[in-house]
C-alpha cells in the first residue's frame, strides 16, 4: 500500500494550508467585538429562544435510507468489478439482492416515506 | 528525497487549483452577466482579471466574528474541513497517463468515500453556529448532499462495469476506442444533474440561497471562514466537472485516436473537457429556476434512485449476455 | 540493521494510528459534549481505516469512510444533535463504577491474552519489515523513473524494450495491452539479478482486494449476502414503521396531475 503515501503527505499539507488560511484573517485583521455583532442572525430581532430546538424526524429517516441504500452500492461495488470470474451465478445472486432491496424500496414508496422531503 | 518528490507532485496539483478556483469565481460573474447581457466584473483588471485578487484581499480583511454562542473549537474547524476534503479527492484525478499524485487500485471509491465525508463540514458549520437558520439550513443541505450520493454511486457503478478496476487511469484507458458518453449518454445526464445537487449549486442551491434562507449554513460566517467555504465549493465544482469528464468523457485522451494527436498533452484536453462541463454549470445557474426542496427530494428519490438502479441492471445484463465484459 | 527493522514506515504509522484511536477511543467516554464524543468516534472510525490500509485492505478502508464515518456517524450526530442534551448536565462520581467497571476491563484484557499467542508474534515482526523495505526499494525505484522521464525514454529507445514487468499490484494493467502508451507506463524493469529472493507470491496471478472480495462473496458464499440483503430489508421497514405517523388532513402534491394538466385548458376567459 505504498501508493497511499502521498495521500498521507497529501492530508497534512492540506490541513496546514487550510488552518494558515484560517489564522490569516485573524492575524489580517481588527476585531473588536460588540454585543450586537456576536449575537445569532435573525433578521435584525433578538434570537427568541436557544436555537437548538427539536427538529423534523424526517432528516432522520432520510439518513437511515440513505445507509441501506449506500451498503447496497457497497454490495455493488466487489460485483461489478469480478463480474467477469462470476458469471451468470453472480449475476443472479446479485439480481436476487437487488430484488429483495427493491421490494423494501416499493414498501417504503408506497407508505410515503419518501414524499415531501 | 521521495517526500519531495510528493511534495512537489502536490504543490503542482494545489496551486494551479487555487488559482482555477479564484479565476472561475470570475469566470461565473462574466459568463452569468453574458447570459444576462451586460458586461461582468471589468473595472479591476483588463477585463477584470485581478477581481479575484481584490474579493481575496476584502475576504481577508475582515473582521472574523465569532459568536458568542458558538462551539468556538467546531466552528472555526468546519471551514477547515469544508476546504481539505475538497482539496484530497484531486489526489488521485489523472492528467495524464503517468501524471498522477497517487496511482490508487481503488481511485473511485476513494473519491466516493471522500464526497461523503463532505457532509459534515455542513452538518458541524450549521450546528456549531448555534443559529436557527443556519441550522435548518445544514440540515436540508446535508439531506440532499446525501439523497444524490446514491445515484451518484450507483452511477458510478455502471461505468464501473464497463472497466472493470477502479483505477481511474484504467477508466480512461478503456474508453480509447469510445468514449462512454456515446453508448451511455442519459447516464451522464443524471450524473451530471447530481453532481449540481451534490455540490449544492442551482438549480438546487436552495440551502444556502440568499433570498431563502439567508445563505444557509454559512450565515454566520464572514471573512476567511466564509472565503474558505466558498473556495470549497468551487473546487468541488471542478472536481465534480472533472469526474464527469473523466468517467464519460475519456479523461485525459483526445478527440480522437489519432497518433498526431497524443503530442499534445493530455492535460490540455482534460482541460477542455472541464471547462466545458464548468461552462454547464455556470449556464444552468444562469437559466433555470431553483427548486423547491420537497421537489429536490422527489427528485433524488424518485426518479434518480430507480432509474440509476434500472441502468445498472440493464447494463450488467447487456454486458453479461453479450459478453461484452472486460 | 535492527534499528531499520524496527523504525520503518510501517511501524512508525502503525504505532501513530492505533495511538490516536486509543486516545480517541477514550475521550469518546470522556467527553462532556456528547457531540465531541461522536467527533472523537469518527476519529476512531478514520484510524482504523487508516489501519486497514496498513494491512493491505484498501477496499475495506474506503468502505469503512464511506459506510462508517458517511452514513453511521452521520446518524448518531443527528440523535445527539436531535436529544440537545446540555453539556455537564451528567455531574456524577466516576470512582463510584471503579469496583465493577475494573473487574470487567480485567476480564475482557485476560481473554485478550488467551487469544494472542506470543510465540507467533517476533516471526511475524521480522518477516513484515523485510517485505516492506522490498517494497519501498522499488517504490523509489519507480518514483525515480517517473520522474526522470526523458532520460528513461532515451534508454528504452536505446533497449528497444518496451514492456516491464513490476513487483506489486500491476500485471492486470500490463496484461490489457497498452501499445503505446508502454513508454510514458514506466514501470521498472524487474530485476533478475537482485540479490535476494524472488517473491513469486506477487509475481503470480495478483489480484486486487476488492476483485479477490467478489470473487468469493457471489459464489462460495451468497447464502450470507443473501442474509445481508434480508437485514437490510428489516432495518427499512424497522425505520418506516417506527417513524412514520402519517397525517390525515395534510394536503399532498400531486406531481404527476400537476404535470400531466393540459395548459390550454386550466385558464379560461369569463365574459360578461
Amino acid at each position: 500500500m505504498i501508493e497511499f503515501l502521498p495521500i498521507f503527505v497529501y492530508l497534512f499539507l492540506s490541513t496546514a494550508l487550510s488552518l494558515l488560511i484560517l489564522s490569516l484573517s485573524f492575524v489580517f485583521s481588527v476585531q473588536k467585538a460588540d454585543a450586537e455583532k456576536v449575537s445569532a442572525y435573525e433578521c435584525g430581532f433578538d434570537p427568541f429562544d436557544d436555537a437548538r430546538s427539536r427538529f423534523d424526524i424526517r432528516f432522520y429517516l432520510v439518513a437511515i435510507l440513505f445507509i441501506i441504500f449506500d451498503l447496497e452500492v457497497t454490495f455493488l461495488f466487489p460485483w461489478a468489478v469480478s463480474l467477469n470470474k462470476v458469471d451468470f451465478f453472480g449475476f443472479w445472486t446479485m439480481m436476487v439482492f437487488l430484488i429483495i432491496l427493491t421490494v423494501g424500496f416499493l414498501y417504503e414508496w408506497r407508505k410515503g416515506a419518501l414524499e415531501w422531503e | 528525497m521521495t517526500i519531495l518528490f510528493i511534495l512537489l507532485k502536490i504543490l503542482g496539483i494545489v496551486v494551479p487549483l487555487l488559482l482555477g478556483v479564484a479565476y472561475l469565481t470570475l469566470a461565473e460573474r462574466k459568463v452569468m452577466a453574458s447570459i444576462q447581457r451586460r458586461k461582468g466584473p471589468n473595472v479591476v483588471g483588463a477585463f477584470g482579471l485581478f477581481q479575484p485578487l481584490a474579493d481575496g484581499l476584502k475576504l481577508l480583511i475582515k473582521e472574523p466574528v465569532l459568536p458568542s454562542s458558538a462551539n468556538t473549537v467546531i466552528f472555526l474547524m468546519s471551514p477547515v474541513l469544508t476546504f481539505l476534503l475538497s482539496l484530497l479527492s484531486w489526489a488521485v484525478i489523472p492528467f495524464s497517463s503517468n501524471a498522477v499524485l497517487a496511482d490508487l487500485n481503488i481511485g473511485l471509491l476513494y473519491i466516493f468515500a471522500v464526497s461523503s465525508l463532505g457532509v459534515y463540514g455542513v452538518i458541524c458549520a450549521g450546528w456549531s453556529s448555534n443559529s436557527k437558520y443556519a441550522f435548518l439550513g445544514a440540515l436540508r443541505s446535508a439531506a440532499q448532499m446525501v439523497s444524490y450520493e446514491v445515484s451518484i454511486g450507483l452511477i458510478i457503478i455502471t461505468v464501473l462495469m464497463c472497466v472493470g478496476s477502479l483505477n481511474l487511469n484504467e477508466i480512461v484507458i478503456a474508453q480509447k476506442q469510445v468514449w462512454f458518453c456515446v453508448p451511455l449518454f442519459p447516464l451522464l445526464v443524471m450524473f451530471f444533474i447530481s453532481c449540481l445537487a451534490e455540490t449544492n449549486r442551482a438549480p438546487f442551491d436552495l440551502p444556502e440561497a440568499e433570498a431563502e434562507l439567508v445563505a444557509g449554513y454559512n450565515v454566520e460566517y464572514s471573512s476567511m471562514g466564509f472565503a474558505l467555504f466558498f473556495l470549497g465549493e468551487y473546487s468541488n465544482m471542478i472536481l465534480m466537472s472533472s469526474l464527469c469528464a473523466i468517467l464519460f468523457l475519456g479523461g485525459w485522451l483526445p478527440f480522437l485516436d489519432l497518433p498526431g494527436l497524443f503530442w499534445i498533452p493530455g492535460g490540455f484536453w482534460l482541460g477542455i473537457k472541464v471547462s466545458f462541463f464548468l461552462f454547464l454549470f455556470i449556464w444552468i445557474r444562469a437559466a433555470f429556476p431553483r427548486y423547491r426542496y420537497d421537489q429536490l427530494m422527489r427528485l433524488g428519490w424518485k426518479v434518480f434512485l430507480p432509474l440509476s438502479l434500472a441502468w445498472v441492471v440493464f447494463v450488467a445484463g447487456v454486458l453479461i449476455s453479450f459478453d461484452f465484459l472486460p | 540493521m535492527i534499528n531499520k527493522m524496527l523504525f520503518d514506515n510501517n511501524t512508525i504509522l502503525f504505532y501513530l494510528f492505533s495511538s490516536i484511536a486509543i486516545i480517541s477511543g477514550v475521550m469518546v467516554i470522556r467527553a462532556k459534549n456528547p457531540v465531541h464524543s461522536v467527533l472523537f468516534l469518527i476519529l476512531v472510525f478514520c484510524n482504523a481505516a487508516g489501519l486497514l490500509i496498513l494491512l493491505d485492505l484498501d477496499f475495506f478502508a474506503m468502505i469503512f469512510l464511506v459506510v462508517y464515518v458517511g452514513a453511521i456517524a452521520v446518524l448518531f450526530l443527528f440523535v445527539v444533535m436531535m436529544l440537545n442534551i446540555k453539556m455537564a448536565e451528567i455531574n456524577e462520581n466516576i470512582l463510584r463504577y471503579l469496583p465493577i467497571g475494573g473487574l470487567i476491563g480485567l476480564i475482557f484484557l485476560f481473554e485478550i491474552f488467551l487469544i494472542i499467542n506470543n510465540d507467533l508474534l517476533p516471526i511475524l515482526f521480522v518477516e513484515a519489515n523485510i517485505l516492506s523495505n522490498l517494497e519501498s526499494h522499488y517504490y523509489i525505484q519507480y518514483l525515480i523513473n517517473n520522474c526522470l522521464y526523458v532520460y528513461k525514454y532515451s534508454f528504452v529507445l536505446l533497449t528497444g524494450q518496451k514492456k516491464y514487468y513490476h513487483i506489486s499490484t500491476r500485471l492486470k494493467r500490463i496484461s490489457k495491452g497498452y501499445d503505446n502508451f508502454c513508454v510514458e507506463m514506466e514501470v521498472p524493469e524487474y530485476p533478475l539479478d537482485y540479490a535476494g529472493y524472488i517473491n513469486y507470491s506477487s509475481i503470480t496471478n495478483n489480484i486486487t482486494n476488492i476483485e479477490s472480495l467478489g470473487e468469493i462473496i457471489y459464489t462460495y458464499y451468497f447464502y450470507y449476502f443473501l442474509v445481508a440483503s434480508l437485514i437490510l430489508l428489516v432495518a427499512m421497514i424497522g425505520a418506516i414503521v417506527l417513524t412514520m405517523h402519517k397525517g390525515i388532513f395534510v394536503k399532498r402534491q400531486e406531481v404527476f396531475e400537476q404535470n400531466s394538466r393540459e395548459f390550454t385548458k386550466t385558464v379560461q376567459k369569463l365574459s360578461y
